[in-house]
C-alpha cells in the first residue's frame, strides 16, 4: 500500500510540474515551431540522390583507336551509364585524400580508351563526397577517365584540374561497365532513337548558292552560320512520331498544407482571371486557371545569395520534392546567379528529347533565407503516335533558322563581319499552344541556337515555324 | 501523524494542485483565454518594449479572447456617374486619360483616379491653406459626400485625426460588429474644403468555415514595435482595434484576415494580422 502512495505521489508532482512548466513558458505559436509535423513529411516527395537529376551534358566514350562513341544526353542508355559509372567515379575521388593539381598541357590531348563526362551545370561533387573532399572538388565542369593510365582529370568549376590514379582492380570494374556499351554498340541504339552522332565540326552554312556567295573586295559579306564547340548531330536521316501530352494535374490540397502548414492562415483570393491565389501575408501560391502554379516568398528575395552553387542545387531540389516532387526524367538544366539567389531551371525529357515550351517545366530561385520563388508548369508524356515520319535533316534546318533570324534581326544586328555562331541544334519536342484542356499532340522539332540568345523552334518533319524565343 | 497519513495528505494536496493547474491551461488554450497578459510575461515585456522606444499610450487594451475567421468580400461598383457629377459640377473641359489600367478624370485642378481594383482617389491641388477649418465643419463636408454613397454603403465615423494639411476624417463599414478597415472612405478637409478623398468599398459576403484563435493585443504591439523600427520620441498610441483589413487586390472576390489595427497620434496607422501577427499594411 505504501508503495502505491509512494507512486502516485510520484506521478502527481511529475504532473504539477510538468502543468506548471506549461502555464510559466505558453506553448509555441505555430509559425515559430521549428520542428515540420511528421504528418507533412509524408506528403513530401523523397529527393533523389543528385546524380538522378544532374546528368553529364556530354558523355563520350573513345575506343583504344581513339574513335568516338556519343551517348546523347538523358537517353535511357546514357542515364544507365551514368547512374553505374558514377559509383565507381566516386569511390576513385574519396580514396584520394590529396589529388595532385597538374596543368592543362598535362591532360592528354588525344584521347584513346578514355570516357569524358562534361557537365553544365557543374556536378556538386561537395555533396556526394564526404567532408574531408570538399576542399578540392567543389563541383566539376568535366571528369576525363583515362583507362590506359588508370588515372582521371577533374576539371573543377574553379579552372583547376586534379590528377587522380586508382588501382586496377577499380579500372576492371570501369571496363565491366563500358564493354557493354561496345559490345551492344549502344551509342548507335541511344541516339536519337535510331542512329548515331557526328559532331559538326569545320561547318559552315549560308543563305546563298556558293557561286552566289562570290563576294566581290570591298562587298559586305553575306551573314553565315559557324558551328562553335561540340555540337553533335545525327548522321543519318532520322523517323521520329509526334508525342502525346498532359498537364500535370497537382494535388492543391496537399500543396497548401506543405506551404502554409495550417490552411486556416491562408486567405483565398480568386483573380479576375480565373486563378486562384492563397497567401498568409508572408508567402503565397497562385494556382493558374489552365493548370501550373507559381510560389512567391517576396521578403525571402531580400535574402543574401551567398551561398554556394552546391547548396542551391542541394535546397532546389528539396524544395521541389516537398511541394510537388520531382517527376522521373526531369533533369536540372541552368543554374544561374542573379541578385536574388540561384535560378534553377529544369527540364522533362522523353527517350533522351526535351519537351519544351515557352516556359519551363520547373523553375526555382534560392538563396541563403530558402526557397523565394517556385513556378511549376509541367507537361508530362502520355504516349507517342505509333506511325513515325522522316524527319528533314539538320543541315535544312539551318538553313531555314538562319533565314528566320534574319528576317527578324538583320536591321537590329550588326553583321557587317557575317558571321553567326551556332550555339546548338538539337531535336526536342516543342508545345506551342499551352492553353489546351486534357491531351495535345506535339510534333518533334528541331530547336536551332544563333548566338547566346536567339532560339527557334522548327516543325522537324515540314520545317514550320513554331516558336522563337530571344533571352535578355 | 504516521508518515501513512502524511502521504495521504501531500496526495490529496498534490491533486488539488492538479485540478488547479489542469484548469488554468484548459482555460488558455481551450474556448476562452482568461487573460492576455498571462502568457509568456508579455506585460512586463511591453511595458519596457514600449518605454524604451519612447511610445506613449495612454489608453486601456481590449481584453477577453476570440475566436474568428476570415471574411470573404468582393469589391463594389461604386457610382461613377454621381461621383462625377458629385467631383465635377461643371463637365466643361473635363479631360479623360488612361494609363497603366487606371481611369483619369482632370479638369483644373481637379483629379479623379479610378485605380483597377476599382479604388477611387480625389485630388485638389491647392496652395497651401491657411484658413482653419473646424472639425464640425470638416464632418459636414464630409456627411455631404456620405449621403451621395449612402444608396451603396452605409460608412460608420471610425476617427478624426487634426494634422497640418487639415482634419483627417475615415469613415469605415461594419458588418457584424466588426469594422472592415479595407472599405472605408478617407477624407481630408481644409479651408472649407475637401482637398483629397479615398474611398474604397467592399461588399462582405460572409465568413469563411475554419475559426481560430487571435493572437492577444501584448503580441500584436510587440510585432507592431519590432515593425516600427524608428525613434518614436513624441509618438502616441491613441487607438488599438480589432477588425478586418486587406491590401487592395484586383480580384472578383478574397478572404481578408482579422487585424489589430494600431493608430498613432502622427495619423501613422499599422495593421497586424491578428491569427498570425505579420504586418499586413501601414
Amino acid at each position: 500500500m505504501g508503495k502505491i502512495k509512494d507512486a502516485i505521489l510520484l506521478l502527481l508532482v511529475l504532473l504539477s510540474l510538468g502543468q506548471t512548466y506549461c502555464l510559466w513558458f505558453g506553448f509555441p505559436p505555430l509559425e515559430k515551431t521549428e520542428e515540420i509535423p511528421s504528418r507533412l513529411l509524408q506528403l513530401a516527395g523523397e529527393m533523389p540522390p543528385v546524380h538522378y537529376f544532374l546528368l553529364p551534358s556530354s558523355l563520350v566514350l573513345y575506343d583504344s583507336a581513339g574513335e568516338p562513341f556519343y551517348l546523347e544526353r538523358c537517353t535511357r542508355q546514357a542515364c544507365n551509364f551514368w547512374q553505374e559509372i558514377n559509383p565507381v567515379l566516386l569511390e576513385i575521388l574519396r580514396r584520394e585524400s590529396s589529388p595532385l593539381a597538374v596543368s592543362r598541357k598535362e591532360v592528354p590531348a588525344e584521347p584513346r580508351n578514355t570516357i569524358t563526362l562534361e557537365f553544365s551545370p557543374p556536378y556538386p561533387l561537395e555533396i556526394e563526397l564526404n567532408s574531408d573532399h570538399r576542399l578540392y572538388f567543389s563541383a566539376a565542369q568535366k571528369i576525363q577517365i583515362d583507362q590506359d593510365s588508370n588515372s582521371v582529370y577533374l576539371f573543377t568549376s574553379e579552372d583547376e584540374i586534379y590528377y587522380i590514379s586508382y588501382p586496377a582492380w577499380v579500372g576492371e570494374q570501369l571496363s565491366e561497365i563500358i564493354r557493354p556499351c561496345y559490345e551492344e554498340n549502344i551509342a548507335v541504339a541511344a541516339t536519337y532513337l535510331q542512329g548515331p552522332l557526328m559532331p559538326l565540326s569545320d561547318f559552315k552554312i549560308d543563305q546563298v548558292d556558293e557561286e552566289e556567295a562570290q563576294s566581290e573586295p570591298g562587298e559586305e559579306e553575306e551573314p553565315f552560320l559557324v558551328a562553335e564547340g561540340n555540337i553533335l548531330v545525327p548522321q543519318q536521316a532520322l523517323c521520329l512520331p509526334d508525342l502525346i501530352i498532359g498537364r500535370e494535374e497537382v494535388n492543391k490540397e496537399e500543396l497548401l498544407e506543405s506551404i502554409f502548414w495550417d490552411e486556416s492562415l491562408a486567405r483565398r483570393i480568386e483573380e479576375r482571371d480565373g486563378a486562384v491565389f492563397f497567401t498568409d501575408g508572408e508567402k503565397s501560391i497562385r494556382f493558374y486557371e489552365q493548370g501550373g502554379f507559381e510560389f512567391v516568398a517576396p521578403l525571402l528575395e531580400k535574402n543574401s545569395a551567398n551561398i554556394s552553387p552546391a547548396s542551391a542545387i542541394l535546397k532546389g531540389a528539396e524544395y521541389i520534392s516537398f511541394y510537388g516532387g520531382l517527376p522521373d526524367n526531369t533533369f536540372l538544366e541552368q543554374l544561374e546567379l542573379t541578385e536574388e539567389g540561384y535560378r534553377l531551371t529544369w527540364q522533362v525529357y522523353y527517350s533522351g528529347l526535351p519537351l519544351k515550351s515557352k516556359q519551363p517545366a520547373l523553375e526555382v530561385l534560392v538563396n541563403e533565407g530558402g526557397l523565394s520563388r517556385y513556378k511549376r508548369n509541367l507537361f508530362l508524356p502520355v504516349s507517342e503516335i505509333s506511325s513515325s515520319q522522316q524527319l528533314v535533316n539538320y543541315g535544312e534546318a539551318l538553313h531555314r533558322a538562319l533565314q528566320i533570324f534574319l528576317e527578324q534581326h538583320r536591321s537590329a544586328v550588326n553583321l557587317s563581319a557575317g558571321k553567326l555562331v551556332l550555339n546548338n541544334i538539337y531535336l526536342g519536342y516543342y508545345l506551342k499552344n499551352q492553353d489546351f484542356e486534357g491531351e495535345i499532340q506535339v510534333p518533334p522539332a528541331w530547336v536551332v541556337e544563333i548566338g547566346d540568345n536567339f532560339k527557334v523552334y522548327l516543325h522537324a518533319r515540314t520545317l514550320d515555324l513554331l516558336g522563337t524565343e530571344i533571352s535578355s | 501523524m504516521d508518515l501513512n497519513g502524511a502521504k495521504t495528505v501531500l496526495i490529496i494536496a498534490f491533486l488539488l494542485l492538479n485540478i488547479f493547474l489542469g484548469y488554468q491551461l484548459w482555460q488558455q488554450d481551450g474556448a476562452s483565454q482568461f487573460a492576455y497578459f498571462k502568457r509568456e510575461g508579455e506585460q512586463p515585456r511591453l511595458e519596457s518594449a514600449l518605454e524604451e522606444a519612447g511610445f506613449k499610450m495612454n489608453i486601456s487594451l481590449p481584453r477577453g479572447a476570440m475566436r474568428l475567421s476570415h471574411l470573404y468580400v468582393e469589391p463594389v461598383n461604386l457610382p461613377r456617374q454621381e461621383l462625377l457629377d458629385y467631383f465635377f459640377p461643371h463637365s466643361k473641359e473635363l479631360v479623360f486619360q488612361k494609363k497603366e489600367q487606371a481611369v483619369h478624370y482632370l479638369q483644373g485642378n481637379k483629379r479623379l483616379t479610378i485605380d483597377p481594383s476599382k479604388a477611387i482617389s480625389f485630388q485638389l491641388n491647392v496652395e497651401r491653406v491657411e484658413t482653419e477649418i473646424t472639425k464640425e465643419k470638416a464632418m459636414e463636408l464630409a456627411s455631404e459626400f456620405l449621403a451621395l454613397i449612402s444608396d451603396t454603403v452605409q460608412l460608420k465615423e471610425d476617427y478624426q485625426v487634426k494634422l497640418e494639411e487639415g482634419w483627417h476624417l475615415h469613415y469605415s463599414q461594419e458588418f457584424n460588429g466588426f469594422p472592415i478597415f479595407s472599405s472605408y472612405l478617407h477624407i481630408v478637409a481644409a479651408g472649407e474644403k475637401i482637398i483629397s478623398t479615398e474611398l474604397y468599398l467592399l461588399n462582405p459576403l460572409n465568413f469563411s468555415g475554419q475559426e481560430r484563435e487571435i493572437i492577444p493585443v501584448s503580441t500584436a504591439l510587440i510585432r507592431f514595435l519590432e515593425e516600427y523600427a524608428k525613434d518614436a520620441r513624441g509618438r502616441e498610441i491613441i487607438q488599438i482595434n480589432l477588425g478586418f483589413y486587406s491590401p487592395h487586390y484586383e480580384a472578383e472576390r478574397w478572404e481578408i484576415p482579422p487585424v489589430w489595427r494600431i493608430l498613432l497620434n502622427s495619423g501613422e496607422v499599422f495593421y497586424i494580422n491578428a491569427f498570425t501577427g505579420h504586418l499586413e499594411g501601414r
